[in-house]
């Protein structure tokens, strides 16, 4: 590292270098990834690959970069990469349902990139109040933020501290690769040996990400497994036993026939737990603004006095100018793209859909960060497909404009849990949130019109991907296609998500925040991770009280940021060999 | 009494999810005819299955066995089932009768019935199991395919029929455990306040305690022009030292500010104390960076920002007292 303090060089932080590079990597990352997704159904984070190429590039080769710099290029990287999974999505059901009904529906770019781009600034926008309450006042965890920290600050942390982080990483990168090449099961049955029904299912989920999120979760992850258990071992059995799944008899069979098991497995979670999940996480969300409204008001009066100290320039924070400025722009985007999308759409109707779009990004964004913040698990996909859902009746079932919509919103509420992790590193490392901010904003949204594009040439003549195609299946988008579907029919689970947010207001009322939020989500997820990560958390409890807080940050931190680190590498390592072997 | 009130909640909350997780009767209905067809419909894959391997033991062509084409979808592929991930028309197509419906499943599997190919036993066999397997899907096809799914309205005055009363049951627990152990919580923090109880932080005292050692630290930095090495591992040493002893602990009690001072208060309170824990962050990677001039300057902002921290706890205290 070169001693700057001879040449009393401003410390670099928001570099040309730093941002130039994060572009780089986040572009080759978002047409890599968009081709991963269609093509295995998930994407990958991109925060640490750029973290680590930081360090190679920009501490390695040119010798000069700092740490608060590296976090600059990582927040641009995995911010630009963000629209990888934002559009896989989402846009494919639309190409797919095109395919389909070729004089019904045809795919436009721009409307695409538009609502797209759209998002892309709204999520930026709408957390800038919400970093103050998120990271300063509730303290949320993050636990990517804090590996990515780490990792960081790794060149000051000491040879220890280096060497836990290297030591977690290489154990969960063994453990990934020999579940990878079919030496270890990705999931433990525990319960099935003992002779416990399935519809009881204790189970643990092989993952060292997993479990090391547990650990730097806490205490404070605990009712993210109580939701789990909610699920699984009391409404799961209930409904069992009170026959709300229908019996073996009850299907007309004498005797179960092969496959009975999963499929009343399929019916809990996707026909109860998942919708009843996705209105608890939307109801403790709600309730959260509420219970926090005097903090949420104190960080908005103090982005008011940031932005006259900005004049003198002295402010660290982005303005409420911004944040306003940013809404009103959104709201002319989404207006604009909801009007290109279809002929059928009104100006009145395109007007609503840009309001209420904004509102459930805004809203959504919130539930995905807070989420993300305690447990690092995203519950992007349900809060995308309510946005579909309320775009599909607020444009009159127009399933053009809906998904159109619906790339917004999944792209706006992708960058609101991205920008808020990063900025959860940002934190650690001493980086100052208005340069992070500022360089989200400006090249955040330049990932978007690579991923359109990307799928558009993947398309070519039509049929390049979709269940039809082996090589390039587009899982997602599929499953939002056929949602779309069952949309047309009338499918929304209505009762679900209204007794949902019931709840979730309730639990509002309990003094612990965000355990609507963490319940919600448990229920939303298979009970294998959730127990998992309570694991971690119970380990993670057992250990600081033993040690003491010290020996946590000191050896717990790094080993459980190695977990992290390690399993997100070894899956994108992996990734690329499947890709290239097929 | 926390531990009754989480007890009421728990059992509140138990009752909601299970009542609120329950589907209305005609969406069980739905649910039951769906499961029907598909776990038929797994059967006769099944069956395919095995008359494609028997086929191909044989040595015979791939036949009725090859790939269906991409294009042309069968009536029964609108049924709209969960996880039928094909895709298929966004625009609501008529729904045919169960009569036009089982008419047109009959004709396919007569159609597929019919066979002029001859096939050696066990591939004969193989291929009559398959036929009586789709057989049995025909009229339950043909159902599915004409029926209509709840709308959401129904759906929701339907699930309010059969579960609404226990889930207000359970709704009025969650509300009352969570008010019962807010109440409780409230009450023991307060007591806590009261006593000097061991292992509780007094927050003030180890608010004062940073900023009075932050600022001495920025001082002593302020006063090194440019330092040696082992001054700067001191340096460091110590902006380590506040963050483990100091920052660590006054964060895992904010809940206890919070309680005292109220929520708007604690906001005032922790928006410059983050500030200069964040300096303080700064000045330790500047270190690490070796840019000194940085270090000197990010100790001297977290100073800054920690005694604004301290002067609005002092005023928020005595508000609250």
């Amino acid at each position: 590292m070169a001693d700057n303090s001879s040449t009393q060089a401003p410390y670099r932080e928001l570099t040309f270098v730093a941002v130039f590079f994060g572009i780089l990597i986040g572009l080759v990352m978002t047409a890599a990834f968009v081709y991963v997704g269609l093509k295995l159904g998930f994407t990958l984070p991109g925060s640490t690959v750029a973290a680590i190429l930081g360090f190679a590039v920009l501490r390695g080769a040119l010798k000069k970069g700092s740490i608060v710099e590296n976090n600059i290029n990582q927040t641009v990287a995995s911010g630009i990469n963000n629209a990888s999974s934002g559009i896989v999505f989402t846009l494919p059901a639309l190409f797919l349902l095109s395919a389909a009904n070729p004089d019904l529906i045809t795919v436009e770019p721009l409307p695409a990139i538009l609502a797209a781009i759209g998002g892309s600034f709204l999520g930026v926008a709408v957390i800038i109040p919400l970093r103050k309450q998120m990271i300063e006042f509730e303290r949320l965890r993050f636990p990517s933020g804090i590996a990515v920290g780490s990792l960081l600050k790794s060149p000051g942390a000491g040879l220890r501290q280096a060497k836990l982080l290297i030591g977690g990483a290489l154990l969960a990168t063994t453990v990934h690769v020999l579940e990878n090449i079919h030496l270890l099961p990705h999931e433990l049955d525990l319960g099935g040996p003992l002779g416990i029904p399935a519809y009881i299912p204790i189970a643990l989920y092989v993952s060292f990400a997993s479990l090391g999120a547990g650990l730097l979760s806490g205490k404070g992850g605990l009712p993210f497994v109580l939701g789990g258990v909610l699920a699984w071992w009391v409404i799961s059995p209930v409904a069992v036993f009170n026959g709300w799944v229908p019996t073996v008899e009850a299907l007309g069979f004498s005797e179960a026939p092969a496959g009975y098991e999963g499929w009343s497995l399929g019916i809990i979670y996707s026909e109860m737990l998942r919708p009843l999940g996705i209105g608890i996480l939307v109801g403790g969300a709600l309730a959260g603004v509420a219970a926090s409204f005097p903090a949420l008001r104190s960080a908005l009066k103090s982005l008011s006095q940031a932005t006259k100290a900005g004049a003198t320039g002295g402010s660290e924070e982005l303005s409420t100018k911004v944040l306003y400025s940013g809404i009103a722009a959104a709201i002319v985007i989404l207006f604009s793209a909801a009007m290109l999308s279809s002929g059928d759409i009104s100006a009145v109707q395109a007007l609503g859909i840009a309001v209420v779009g904004t509102v459930w990004l805004a809203l959504a964004g919130l539930v995905v960060a807070q989420a993300t913040g305690m447990t690092d698990i995203s519950p992007l996909s349900g809060m995308s497909l309510i946005g579909v859902t309320l775009m599909f009746f607020m444009s009159n079932g127009n399933a053009t404009a809906s998904i159109i919509l619906g790339v917004a919103v999944c792209i706006g509420i992708g960058q609101c849990a991205d920008m808020m992790s990063d900025l959860k590193s940002g934190h650690l490392v001493g980086a100052t949130p208005r340069r992070q901010q500022i360089a989200q904003f400006a090249v955040g949204w330049l990932g978007v019109p690579v991923a359109v594009g990307v799928l558009f040439l993947l398309w070519g003549d039509g049929g390049g991907f979709g269940p039809s195609n082996p090589e390039l299946s587009a899982p997602q988008g599929a499953a939002l296609a056929g949602v779309i579907d069952s949309l047309s029919q009338g499918a929304a689970p209505l009762d679900k998500y209204m007794g949902g947010l019931a709840i979730g207001l309730g639990l509002g009322i309990f003094p612990i925040a965000g355990l609507g939020v963490l319940v919600g989500l448990a229920m939303y997820l298979p009970v294998s991770i959730t127990l998992t990560y309570g694991v971690g958390a119970l380990l993670s409890i057992y250990l600081r009280k033993k040690n003491g807080g010290e020996w946590f940050g000191s050896t717990l931190v790094p080993v459980a940021a190695g977990f992290i680190i390690g399993e997100a590498l070894t899956s994108l390592g992996a990734t690329l060999i499947k890709l290239a072997v097929g | 009494m926390k531990n009754v009130g989480i007890l009421i909640l728990a059992i509140g909350v138990g009752l909601c999810a299970a009542y609120g997780g329950r589907n209305s009767d005609d969406m069980y209905d739905h649910i039951k005819l769906a499961g029907t067809v598909n776990l038929l419909g797994a059967a006769t894959a099944k069956a395919k299955a095995e008359y494609c391997e028997a086929r191909k033991t044989a040595s015979l062509s791939e036949g009725e066995c090859a790939p269906p084409k991409a294009a042309g979808k069968t009536a029964d592929a609108a049924s709209g089932e969960a996880g039928d991930a094909s895709p298929k028309k966004a625009e609501t197509p008529a729904k045919p009768t169960f009569e036009s419906a089982l008419g047109a499943n009959k004709a396919a599997h007569k159609a597929m019935a019919t066979t002029v190919e001859q096939l050696p036993d066990a591939v004969a066999k193989a291929r009559a199991t398959w036929v009586t397997a789709a057989a049995k899907e025909v009229e339950p096809k043909a159902r599915l395919a004409a029926a209509t799914l709840p709308g959401p309205g129904e759906r929701f005055s339907g699930w309010l029929s059969v579960a609404g009363l226990p889930f207000l049951i359970g709704l009025l627990l969650i509300g009352a455990g969570a008010v019962v152990s807010r109440k409780a919580i409230k009450a023991a923090m307060s007591g806590d306040e009261g006593q000097a109880s061991a292992g509780k932080v007094d927050f003030a005292v180890l608010l004062m305690q940073l900023r009075d050692d932050t600022a001495a630290l920025s001082v002593d930095a302020g006063q090194m022009a440019s330092p040696s090495a082992d001054e700067r591992e001191g340096v460091k040493a110590r902006i380590e030292t506040l963050q483990l002893n100091c920052i660590e602990p006054l964060v895992e009690a904010r809940h206890q500010l919070q309680n005292r001072i109220g929520l708007a208060g604690f906001a005032a309170v922790f928006s410059p104390l983050s500030a200069g824990e964040r300096k303080m962050n700064r000045a330790w990677s500047a270190l690490v960076d070796q840019h000194w001039p940085e270090t000197v300057a990010s100790l001297a902002a977290s100073s800054e920002q920690l005694a604004v921290a301290a002067e609005k706890l002092t005023e928020e205290l005595a508000r609250s007292a």
